[in-house]
């Protein structure tokens, strides 16, 4: 599908996910991730299916009185056989759901992010910085973010962990240069400013807000913990 | 040659083996007489389910609603289920309603599962932990705005799965299959034909060939039975 993609998450990650480990965030981007990367999915089939073959070789249990699974089947068979969809319609595209920048009307959201890209509100942070939150879970802060052409973050680390997942376009920063697919991981020991020369929409999961390291953002820093990106757009 | 095709058409050719032993269905009374109860236009006996694949019984519950065949399906899976939600959860109450919420999506969506992307053991156990995903989220008052079908899909259709990517391997197995079609009995090749090539519900295939439904079934039963043993002599 996208052969050039060139970062890709860690092994042990993608086995988490395979476990169904990783908080609902992180399980999200890896999702967006695979869809994109035939390595990692093809990875991932190998951990499920070794999950699968420990399922298959698990020793029968006993029947057991207090597993009194009675009635259940007649409760089921009740049921009606069609699925009552109570969440939100999904959305596979950005404009659709009220992003006007044309950077993104040829772009099919992966559909692990469809779900959260139903309940956007997207805000301009900063010149040619937007960025939506999408509610997904109450450990992570996931968000779709967009740089336009030519524009660049502050200059920023992080307290815990961030993943992003460069949806479409391209940016860099001090380390490298990012494209399609890529899925980057940052935490504490990283120092960047992500600048982007063509444009670039990526979603990112992080476990804890970032900290801006220069000039007026430093000074924000306390209130930054709890709104960082929302202060510096001020 | 015959691991490709245990790997790639399950419901034709894996042989039960994956399936609970069966001393230990005999002990499940209380699936066997729901099932019985529960099964209304079809089925003198309660056991004629019983040496049924399991994608068959997906097929069944798919495409007529059968209540014994879905009977049959909990009876074969519901211990198995608590177990894993016991592993993940180590919480026996919520292992229950994992049983519940998982067979309850094996009765709503069985229409969605698809064999050429794998397994029924495959799908329903990938359900499984979806659904235990799940029910963590909401035990820990997490917002499930994101499905976990939809981070896990369920082998329904996505883009680029690799099973149908390599045709090569799709199309060497299907000429196998065609082969070891031939050699069945012409009225067996016929119900087969009408059922997974022309893709027919049981009723219409019955319909069409103006045969009865349960000799429909069973001779989808004993034609499945005959392409398994073939395909597994061939070792």
């Amino acid at each position: 599908m996208n052969e050039s993609i060139a970062h890709h998450p860690a092994e042990d990650m993608l086995e988490s996910f395979a476990r169904r480990e990783l908080s609902t965030g992180a399980s999200v981007i890896v999702s967006a991730h695979l869809e994109m990367c035939n390595r990692c999915r093809a990875r991932v089939a190998e951990f499920e299916s070794r999950e699968m073959r420990e399922w298959n070789a698990e020793p029968e249990p006993p029947p057991a009185e207090t597993r009194d699974f009675d009635g259940m089947i007649e409760r089921i068979v009740s049921l009606p056989r069609q699925d009552a969809e109570t969440v939100a319609t999904p959305v596979d595209d950005l404009q659709a759901a009220g992003f006007q920048e044309s950077f993104v009307k040829d772009l099919r959201l992966p559909r692990a992010l469809r779900q959260a890209a139903a309940r956007l509100r997207w805000t301009c942070l900063t010149e040619g910085i937007h960025q939506a939150i999408a509610p997904i879970d109450r450990e992570t802060r996931c968000e779709f973010i967009y740089m336009a052409a030519g524009a660049s973050t502050p200059v920023h680390t992080h307290y815990g962990r961030e993943y992003t997942l460069i949806l479409q376009g391209r940016f860099h920063d001090e380390l490298g240069s990012y494209g399609n697919g890529d899925f980057l991981f940052r935490d504490a020991s990283h120092e960047h400013q992500p600048a982007s020369e063509n444009g670039c929409l990526s979603f990112a999961v992080l476990d804890r807000p970032l900290r801006f390291t220069r000039g007026l953002p430093r000074l924000m820093n306390p209130i930054n913990r709890l709104r960082f990106r929302g202060v510096l757009a001020r | 040659m015959e691991l490709l095709l245990k790997a790639n058409l399950p419901g034709l050719l894996s042989a039960p083996e994956r399936v609970f032993p069966r001393s230990a269905r005999r002990g499940n009374e209380s699936a066997v007489e729901s099932g019985k109860s529960g099964n209304r236009d079809m089925a003198p006996s309660s056991n004629r389910w019983e040496s049924v694949s399991n994608e068959e019984l997906l097929g069944a519950v798919s495409h007529s609603g059968d209540t014994a065949a879905f009977a049959q399906l909990f009876e074969r899976y519901s211990t198995r289920i608590f177990q894993t939600g016991m592993k993940l959860t180590r919480n026996e109450q919520l292992s229950r309603d994992l049983v519940q919420e998982t067979m309850i999506t094996v009765w709503r969506k069985a229409s969605l599962f698809d064999l050429d992307r794998g397994s029924a053991d495959n799908w329903i156990f990938t359900m499984a932990r979806n659904r235990c995903f799940d029910l963590l989220r909401k035990a820990k008052r997490q917002p499930i705005c994101v499905s976990a079908d939809d981070i896990w899909p369920l082998g329904e259709a996505t883009e680029g799965s690799p099973e149908l990517d390599d045709s090569a391997e799709q199309s060497a197995l299907m000429s196998r299959i065609e082969q070891l079609l031939e050699r069945l009995p012409a009225a067996q090749q016929a119900v087969i034909n009408q059922v997974y090539v022309l893709d027919f519900t049981h009723e219409e295939a019955a319909r069409r060939l103006g045969i009865p439904l349960g000799t429909l079934k069973s001779r989808l039963r004993l034609g499945l039975d005959k392409l398994r043993y073939l395909a597994g002599a061939e070792k």
